[in-house]
């Protein structure tokens, strides 16, 4: 049974349909990635996954368990984090206070602290800029943070959307490697991505999304071999 | 001259406190759901009033024993904070909850209504057969608030400077008060998640705050303030009446814009601003200047800091 699995996954905005019958499956252990355009339904997939926009119909389902009437906040608990697009982090919070607020849900304290370890170990930025408020840190400073904050929740999948954007190529590198390191650590890895490229080469599967529809899908290495793909979204 | 200076910076310290813990439920509620609570005012009025049959209730006034009245002092304060925040709770789930999702003003007309409704209540409940309340003959008029405090002045009968145990009350609760809302939102878990929420809601919930417990917890914190607030300030200006809510609320609501809404030290500072201004303006001025000084003065304060005194003017909000 796959960790999480989308089934016919309806969702719309007043009268648009941005997700007109979507199915993906995701195994544990995997990355699997979701390419497409602006305007595709990417952003739109996960937050009908975390439940910050309930699908209109279809079912959403996470560990044998469906989604579709459980509580964004209450999804968290179940072991699935989204990172959403834009980083949002809480710009008036300290990046200390913003990785608290990642082990909200969380009660055991020795854990909680490893993990902190953890974050600022593969980030040590972060721990340099521990007190400084959130919002005074650099763009992929805040990424990380973002990143970091959604690993303190201890996920079992984490949905990211697009944590490359706008992010200097150093700092994407950076990125993409501790998502690759968080794979082998176990996390289950949904990833969102404008940088198809980038995303196809880490991850074991893609799918590719157009206005609401999955038109492809197959191993990442065969998608990005498509001359299909190549063309609409390599720039090639 | 200096003891009048002196006279009107306690005065305007006293009445700034009350200003200020008033300010500080607009000023929560509006920080986490950019919402005017416009019957907040009308909630500290009617907390006013449960102060006020309590007293009737127990037959309080200034002959009662000194431990009649600090015991009946103590439970007017938990009554009326009881009360506030509830009732604060109770608006929020019957009228302000479905409209979450509406457009802007429908919440915002509700509240208004709200205010008007809570009113008319104080206004009914002004008129109970109680000797506290006139006997329930005179419904609309201000009713005596017992001195629940010995009213000699701390500095000696012979001094200039009027100091009484109330006004030692009214600063020193306040400053307690404040202290411990401090303390609750900079350090506990409710506080972070209040803050969370305040600056992205979205993101608070993506990392398992339930956002609804922490707008009831705001609603809740917020009323209960102004419940304490009515008692201190009722106990200091000796009078309630259904209407105090409305002129108070709209000061206290000013106060929170100047000092940055939804900031919480901007609406402490606010709110002492408005105090301290106030005072000085009826002593050097004249009382009958009071609006026209001071919102003049707001005014030129907003011309400067749109945002208000502590307010961010660059929206840092993503
Ligand atoms: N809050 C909203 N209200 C109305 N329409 C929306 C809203 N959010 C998204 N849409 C519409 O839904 C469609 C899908 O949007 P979505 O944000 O999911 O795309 P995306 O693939 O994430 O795009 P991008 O790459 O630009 O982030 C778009 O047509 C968009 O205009
Ligand atoms: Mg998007």
């Amino acid at each position: 049974m796959a960790l999480l699995e989308l089934r016919d996954v309806r969702a719309k905005y007043g009268a648009i349909e941005a997700l007109k019958g979507i199915s993906l499956t995701v195994e544990a252990g995997e990355i699997v990635t979701l390419i497409g355009a602006n305007g595709a339904g990417k952003t739109t997939t996960l937050t009908s996954i975390s439940g910050l926009h309930k699908p209109s119909s279809g079912t959403v389902s996470f560990d044998g368990k469906d989604l579709t009437a459980v509580a964004p906040h209450d999804i968290v608990r179940l072991g699935l984090v989204h990172s959403p697009e834009g980083r949002r982090v809480f710009p008036r919070m300290t990046v200390a206070e913003n990785l608290e607020m990642g082990a909200y849900t969380r009660t055991d304290k020795p854990g909680i602290l490893a993990d902190f370890e953890r974050v600022y170990e593969l980030f040590p930025v972060l721990r340099e800029r521990k007190l400084q408020p959130a919002g005074t840190l650099s763009g992929g400073e805040q990424q990380m943070l973002a990143v970091g904050r959604a690993m303190m929740t201890r996920p079992k999948l984490l949905l990211l959307d697009e944590p490359s954007l706008g992010l200097a190529p150093l700092i994407v590198a950076r990125i993409f490697q501790v998502i690759q390191t968080l794979n082998q650590q176990g996390v289950t890895i949904l990833l969102v991505e404008q940088n198809a490229r980038m995303a196809l080469k880490i991850a074991h599967r893609a799918y590719v999304l157009e206005t609401g529809e999955v038109t492809m899908a197959g191993a990442a290495a065969d998608v990005l071999a498509d001359p299909r793909v190549a063309a609409a979204y390599l720039g090639e | 001259m200096l003891d009048t200076v002196l006279q009107q910076l306690l005065i305007g310290l006293t009445n700034g406190m009350v200003f200020a813990l008033v300010a500080l439920g607009y000023t929560m509620v509006y920080g986490i759901l950019e919402f005017i609570n416009f019957a907040h005012g009308d909630v500290f009025m009617l907390s006013a009033f449960v102060a006020l049959t309590l007293c009737g209730a127990l037959g309080l006034n200034e002959h009662s024993s000194a431990a009649a009245l600090a015991g009946g002092l103590l439970l007017c304060i938990v009554a009326s904070s009881v009360f506030g925040g509830l009732l604060n709770l109770l608006i929020d789930r019957v009228v302000y909850k479905p409209l979450r999702k509406a457009p802007k003003l429908a919440p915002l007309v509700s509240a208004i209504g709200v205010s008007f409704i809570l009113q008319n209540v104080g206004l009914f409940w002004g008129g109970m057969a109680m000797d506290v309340f006139g006997g329930g003959g005179q419904a609309a008029a201000p009713k005596a608030f017992p001195n629940l405090l010995p009213a000699t002045n701390l500095l000696g009968a012979t001094s200039k400077i009027t100091l009484q145990p109330k006004d030692v009350l009214v600063i020193g609760a306040s400053l307690v008060m404040m202290t411990a809302l401090y303390g609750i939102v900079r350090f506990t878990k409710l506080g972070k998640a209040m803050r969370a929420t305040a600056q992205d809601p979205s993101a608070a919930r993506l990392m398992g705050i339930d956002v609804d417990q922490v707008v009831a917890a705001t609603f809740l914190i917020g009323g209960a303030l102004g419940g304490f607030a009515s008692v201190i300030y009722s106990l200091y200006i000796n009078t309630v009446h259904y209407q105090m809510g409305y002129q108070n609320g709209l000061y206290a609501f000013t106060a929170a814009v100047v000092g940055g809404i939804g900031n919480i030290p901007g609406a402490v500072l606010g709110g002492l601003l408005l105090g301290l201004v106030r005072a000085f303006s009826d002593q050097f001025i004249g009382a009958q200047w009071q609006p026209a000084v001071l919102f003049g003065i707001l005014i030129v304060i907003l011309v400067f800091r749109p945002a208000g005194l502590l307010g961010s003017t660059a929206r840092e909000k993503v």
